[in-house]
């Protein structure tokens, strides 16, 4: 049972993965882009961010920026969707900003499941396989 | 250039030379009629001065063979009288001398008249005494006369008179005794200069001359008088062609030649007087060129003075004339050269301007395919975002089925999601294969109010609540052929532009009207048709555009969004769909005061669309 924020711009996988989320039972808070989960973030404390990358607005990366530097930093899985060199671009960004894990899309959502499952219990180590 | 250089050359010296050929011929022709006018001229003078000269010589031999019948006329009266006196006797002194002055004062002209006895001594006759008497035995005439019974009239040689001391001719005849020996002569002289005088009457010009030569070609009387008697009794040298005339035995003729006393060459007339007898004499009258030419003289003066004077005028005309040409020739050659070099460096302007646009073209196609390259890169990153989360979708959803598959509920929730997934992505492809125009368009008639009322429902879900978004419908019937796909297409895209045009929020108006566009007035603005057209124009209150953005919003893969978030294809698919159907899109808009698209598209007319279908076949070749 964990506090999830799910930041996406489509509104059809924020009712998927919050679906999922909901079946693991823990709480889901959703966002339309990166302003609004910030706000959601600066409101309460979330122990999981699940955050597209390109959204209008503010994107992902600048919701992980933000995030890196606040004293409870919950752990943070980025979604990237888009083309393989974006895709690479990004892992790279993704990196420095230091997503716990990065899954491009599609996403599996089984698997997702699995991986918040996996970060929730471990006392997540920090960047351990951020790049694969 | 050369070659013109080389014409211009030659023009410049062949013309002048033509010019002074031609005005030298002019001249030549006006000197050669003149000089031919002039001939003309001069042979009339010389026939007026033939007749003229004849004339003369006849009145002449008129005068002088009258006064020479007259003096023999006395002369034979008085050897009549003494052959009579001399038949009966002897002479009769008073009676003889009486006679002799009787006949002598009928001829005034006569210096002496009178008559001698046999030995020559001038005893009858006025004042003949013969204390103050001479004798005239040694004058030839005498002897002459002495010798001769048959001597007839005798006329002496020019001889100075022994009682006047005058120059004259002597007269005289000789009178017989009975038995017809020598008895005397009468005689009676004739002062020369009376001849002159006689002779002068008749006008010969300031130098024409008159002479009285004897049978032996001497001179008797000269016209005027020489300056010395010596030229008396002296052969006049004769021309050949008067001694021609004598020897011919001719009575008259003409002849031109030098006078032997003066040498000013005369035209002559020659005439034989007493013509036929032992002593004729020879008139001959020459008037000279310098009179009878003088008049002459003077058209020819006039003449060569007009000649000089036309000679004259062609000269300065032709100079003038070469100089101002000279002046021309030299202005157009500079402007030739001037033209010439002009044109080259037009041509070097023009290569250099081509070398331009040709490496401007290139660098330009570069530059296109750069951005394309970037653009299908920045279209294929939003088309996989976009895909992605579809395939998210379903792929969840079906899993999320799956586990579920016992909530019915659940389920038929899952399977919705799927299909508006599934929607999304046909409506991604549709919209690439729109831009592709692989699509058949399939235009079918649309009430348009009807079409944009149902669209605009389904807005409200693709547009935030923050945008407002008003329909205003126009005239009802407003009706138009178009693929319902097309105009979905449009309404969508014209409504997510506006959309990301006002991320604060704002109002987008969708408005439909029926217009005539003009021929004059719109035809430079809209570039289409004129004619009844039915107008959808979207306005939004958004952040509007610049002119730099305003001219490149219909290109294909132009974007002011983020990458990956626009195709750039939205409004260029607009653009491709609106010219397919004969209409037009028209945008304006300024930063802050928002944008205004219109389109317009032809209003359906029943006779009008069937016409156009015909006419176009498929009708999408845009």
């Amino acid at each position: 049972m964990a506090k999830v924020l799910i930041i996406d711009d489509d509104v059809q996988i924020v009712k998927l993965m919050t679906a999922y989320l909901q079946r693991e039972e823990h709480e889901v808070v959703s966002a339309n882009d990166g302003k609004q989960g910030l706000k959601q973030l600066q409101l309460q404390q979330f122990d999981l961010v699940i955050t597209d990358i390109v959204m209008p607005e503010m994107d992902g990366l600048e919701v992980l920026n933000w995030l890196r530097h606040q004293p409870n930093c919950p752990k943070v899985i980025a979604i990237s969707g888009g083309s393989v060199r974006l895709n690479q671009d990004l892992m790279l960004k993704m990196a420095r900003f230091s997503a716990d894990k990065v899954m491009p899309k599609p996403v599996d959502c089984e698997t997702l499941t699995a991986t918040v499952r996996e970060l929730l219990q471990g006392e997540g180590t920090f960047n351990d396989n951020a790049l694969f | 250039m050369h070659n013109a250089g080389t014409q211009f050359q030659a023009a410049r010296k062949l013309f002048p030379r033509f010019l002074v050929a031609g005005v030298l011929f002019l001249n030549l022709v006006v000197a050669g009629i003149a000089w031919y006018t002039l001939q003309k001229s001069k042979n009339h003078y010389q026939k007026d001065a033939e007749i003229s000269v004849r004339n003369l010589s006849e009145a002449l031999d008129e005068n002088f063979s009258s006064i020479v019948s007259k003096i023999d006329f006395a002369l034979q009266v008085v050897t009549d009288e003494a052959g009579y006196q001399l038949a009966n006797g002897s002479l009769q002194k008073k009676n003889f001398n009486d006679l002799i002055i009787r006949q002598h004062s009928r001829l005034p002209e006569l210096l002496t008249f009178r008559a001698t006895n046999p030995a020559g001594d001038a005893i009858y006759g006025a004042e003949a005494e013969p204390q103050k008497t001479i004798s005239l035995a040694h004058r030839n005439y005498f002897a002459q006369l002495r010798d001769n019974p048959d001597a007839g009239l005798v006329i002496s040689k020019p001889l100075v008179g022994g009682i006047s001391g005058k120059l004259m001719l002597v007269f005289a005849r000789r009178f017989n005794r009975p038995d017809g020996g020598f008895a005397g002569i009468v005689y009676g002289g004739l002062a020369i200069d009376d001849l002159v005088k006689r002779f002068s009457i008749l006008d010969i010009g300031y130098n024409g001359e008159t002479l009285l030569l004897d049978a032996d070609l001497q001179l008797v009387v000269r016209h005027p008088r020489p300056a010395s008697d010596d030229v008396y009794n002296k052969r006049f040298i004769t021309p050949q062609q008067l001694e021609k005339l004598v020897t011919a035995n001719t009575e008259s003729g003409e002849f031109t030649d030098k006078s032997s006393i003066d040498a000013v060459e005369r035209t002559y007339s020659f005439h034989a007087l007493l013509h036929n007898t032992k002593q004729p004499f020879y008139i001959i009258t020459g008037v000279s060129p310098r009179d009878y030419l003088a008049a002459w003289r003077l058209e020819v003066f006039k003449m060569s003075l007009f000649m000089v004077v036309l000679l004259l005028v062609s000269v300065v005309s032709f100079v003038l004339f070469r100089r101002e040409w000279r002046k021309t020739l030299e202005a157009q050659q500079a402007l030739f050269v001037l033209n010439t070099e002009l044109e080259q460096r037009v041509a070097e302007r023009t290569q250099a301007v081509e070398t331009l646009a040709t490496e401007k073209m290139l660098m330009e196609q570069k530059l296109f395919q750069a951005q394309k390259m970037e653009a299908i890169g920045q279209l294929a990153g939003g088309i996989a975002h976009d895909f992605n989360n579809k395939l998210m979708v379903i792929h969840g959803n079906a899993a999320f089925a799956r586990l579920e598959i016992d909530d019915r509920a659940r389920v038929l929730d899952c399977l919705h999601e799927i299909t508006v997934a599934a929607e999304h992505s046909r409506q991604i492809t549709m919209q690439l294969l729109g831009f592709s125009r692989k699509q058949v368009a399939m235009p079918v008639l649309l009430d348009l109010n009807r079409s944009i009322e149902q669209m605009v429902t389904s807005l409200s879900r693709l547009i935030e609540d923050r945008i407002t978004v008003i329909f205003r419908p126009g005239p009802d019937l407003l009706q138009i052929e178009l693929d319902p796909v097309q105009l979905d297409q449009i309404v969508m895209n014209m409504a997510l532009n506006a959309r990301d045009a006002m991320p604060d929020g704002g109002l987008l108006t969708i408005e439909t009207s029926a217009v005539t566009l003009d021929a004059k007035q719109d035809k430079a603005r809209l570039d289409v048709a004129p004619g009844e057209y039915v107008c959808i124009s979207f306005s939004d209150t958004g952040t509007g555009m610049d002119q730099e953005t305003l001219q490149h919003i219909f290109e294909p893969f132009f974007t002011t969004k983020e990458q990956g978030k626009g195709t750039g294809l939205g409004l260029a698919t607009i653009y491709g769909i609106v010219r397919q159907n004969r209409g037009v899109i028209e945008v304006q808009s300024k930063p802050g005061q928002g944008t205004v698209f219109t389109v317009y598209f032809p209003q359906y007319t029943a006779v009008k669309g069937r016409k156009e279908r015909n006419a176009d076949g498929k009708g999408s070749d845009y």
